[in-house]
């Protein structure tokens, strides 16, 4: 960006936090500070509220910078990635509708009171529903951070430029939930939900028009290497049931997340939920098809991951690396969007190209914020709700429950902030790309599913089935894990490279997890009878 | 907790064919037209555009078919109990 339009994205960046914090304020003048209002705002949210809340939730730094940069890695197969969205919009209606009118008759306020309620048993379920959550929602609080911390090292080049991202992203999102709850993160989530599907959109519109406009874009597309267009794409990850697998459990374990699920208890009616899926499956995959996605294409095309001579780069231990204008490790291609706004925007359209590029980062961030608020804000609600009302102050009042969940936030955000910046500052960051996390993360999400499907739709398991089912189905995504090998070393090393490499980790946990708890409760059914 | 209604036969149909869009589009039916990268008379893009990008974007049409249908036809603007908020 030129010395002359430098000061556009801090000026722009620093109008967008002030006015977090001002909703933050406006929310907390409207509440009452009472529980249901802090977490699901009163269970009145009308339909653009909710659906632009829902698509914020539902799109992070994942939608901004993980997918372009997994299709700058692997071309254009990881674009076949979006046919999740559609896929999550029908189950807005079709989980959420039955979701809300179940909890608004019993008064529920987290995932984990409606399970326990279902299945009769208020210490194992409970306990298990809310680890699931904390397991989903912390990775999925980290990334954001993360995201916030690269996004600065690109935008504001200098020392401590990704440390200065992450605790700026982190602090202020944690003050506006902390101050205005539900609504606050609602309506915070409505501006970033607008910037974040504009951001989606000229993003892709800016690379196509960079490289010359549609049919200049496609020609230089064309003369990629084979790779990247086909299966599995270059790094040979994305096989078909790969992607297939990781499709639809994406999709539907981020739709049963517990910051999802409050916002279906939070939707006013039905009717709100159903516009809103219509409004998720149309808009949110057209900015995925041609916007985002065609960034990544774009990207290969001005920073190829070919030398002259056609070899690619790789590290030592033979992992892909991008180009080196892009980064100098294989977490880096996430950073393709960033690169590309702000070394050829500027350039190609003059002042307005700085403010377009200004606009998009800050979108970017908007995306990881709105994801962050939400997961902070919905595990608070669960730790306060599941684990310390019930567990260790049954007498608390809502009042005071609702500071005990501002408290968490707080505690919570800066553990997740000081994750972040130890595993930047190691020397093999374990935290690595932001797809790859994302994914470990709705795998645990994903556990919930067998239970909500038979809770909502079948009725036949039982409380005894359904713990089962959810220990086994973590258990199995633990052994998949990077953690796993952390503990245990190279033991079961070759059985966890092939079963990765068939389907996505949530699928294996989800089918131990079902087989479960149908075994389980068919047998637990025989034994009562 | 009430178990809802059976499924009429339209939602049925939209079930199957949004499954079978999800198979076809970005499961294992990507095998019928995915090029080998290693094969150096592979075709890669038709009409300009990757064959793969247009394989999805065929699919998505019909997610998006499947979705609008069931939204005019199956959708229900009310609750469980009937009450329309």
């Amino acid at each position: 960006m030129s010395e002359t339009h430098s000061y556009l994205p801090h000026t722009i960046l620093v109008l967008y936090l002030f006015m977090l914090l001002v909703f933050g304020y406006l929310s907390y003048r409207r509440s009452n500070n009472n529980e249901a209002d802090y977490y699901l705002a009163g269970r009145d949210q009308g339909w653009w509220v909710t659906a632009l809340t829902i698509m914020a939730t539902f799109f992070s730094s994942f939608a901004l910078l993980g997918a372009p940069g997994m299709v700058y890695r692997d071309g254009v197969v990881f674009a076949l990635f979006s046919l999740n969205v559609p896929l999550a919009g029908a189950a807005v209606y079709i989980l959420g509708s039955r979701i809300r009118s179940i909890g608004r008759k019993h008064g529920y306020l987290t995932p984990g009171e409606m399970i326990a309620g279902h299945y009769k048993s208020p210490v194992a379920l409970r306990l298990l529903v809310a680890l699931i959550g904390v397991l989903y929602t912390l990775p999925y609080v980290v990334i954001q951070i993360q995201a916030g911390g690269i996004l600065s090292q690109q935008m504001f080049p200098g020392a401590n430029a990704f440390e200065t991202g992450a605790v700026l992203l982190a602090i202020v999102t944690m003050l506006y939930i902390m101050i205005g709850g539900m609504r606050s993160v609602a309506w915070t989530d409505v501006v970033q939900g607008l910037l974040l599907v504009g951001g989606m959109l000229l993003g892709g519109i800016a690379v196509v028009a960079i490289l010359g406009g549609p049919v200049s874009f496609f020609q230089a597309v064309a003369k990629l290497p084979p790779k990247s267009l086909s299966a599995p794409g270059t790094a040979g990850y994305w096989q078909p049931e790969m992607l297939f697998t990781a499709s639809v459990f994406a999709s539907i374990g981020s739709m049963i997340q517990p910051a999802q699920w409050m916002r279906f208890y939070a939707a006013r009616s039905n009717q709100v939920l159903r516009r809103s899926a219509l409004i998720f499956a149309v808009v949110l995959t057209t900015c995925f098809f041609f916007g985002v996605m065609l960034v990544g294409l774009g990207g290969q095309v001005l920073y190829p991951l070919v030398d002259a001579s056609g070899d690619y780069r790789m590290t030592e231990t033979g992992r892909l690396l991008p180009h080196p204008s892009v980064g100098d490790a294989p977490n880096q291609f996430d950073q393709i969007l960033v690169v590309v706004l702000k070394n050829h925007l500027p350039e190609l359209l003059g002042p307005l190209g700085a403010l377009l590029a200004a606009l998009i980062l800050v979108a970017i961030m908007a995306a990881a914020m709105s994801t962050a608020d939400s997961n902070l804000h919905a595990l608070s609600a669960l730790l306060t709700h599941d684990i310390y009302r019930p567990f260790i102050r049954p007498k608390a009042t809502r009042n005071e429950r609702a500071w005990v969940g501002r408290g968490l936030i707080a505690i919570v955000t800066i553990a997740a902030l000081a994750l972040v910046i130890l595993a930047r500052r190691s020397a093999d960051n374990p935290l690595g790309m932001i797809v790859i996390l994302g994914l470990l993360a709705i795998a645990f999400s994903t556990q919930l599913l067998p239970l909500t499907i038979d809770m909502l739709f079948v009725g036949k398991g039982t409380r005894a089935g359904a713990v089962a089912g959810l220990i086994v189905g973590v258990i199995i995504i633990f052994f998949l894990s990077p953690f796993f090998p952390m503990l245990a070393g190279t033991s079961f090393k070759d059985l966890i490279v092939a079963m990765k490499k068939m389907i996505d980790t949530g699928a294996w946990g989800l089918a131990g997890n079902t087989l479960t708890f149908v075994l389980v409760s068919a047998w637990t059914k025989k034994c009562a009878n | 907790m009430s178990i809802p209604e059976k499924p009429s036969g339209l939602a049925l149909v939209l079930s199957v064919l949004f499954l079978l869009s999800m198979v076809m589009g970005s499961g294992p039916g990507l095998r019928l037209i995915n090029p080998d990268y290693a094969d150096p008379n592979a075709v890669f893009t038709v009409a300009g555009l990757p064959i793969i990008y247009l394989w999805g974007l065929f699919w998505y049409g019909i997610q998006l078919a499947v979705i609008l249908t069931a939204y005019s036809k199956i959708w229900k603007k009310t609750d469980a109990a009937g009450a329309e908020y």
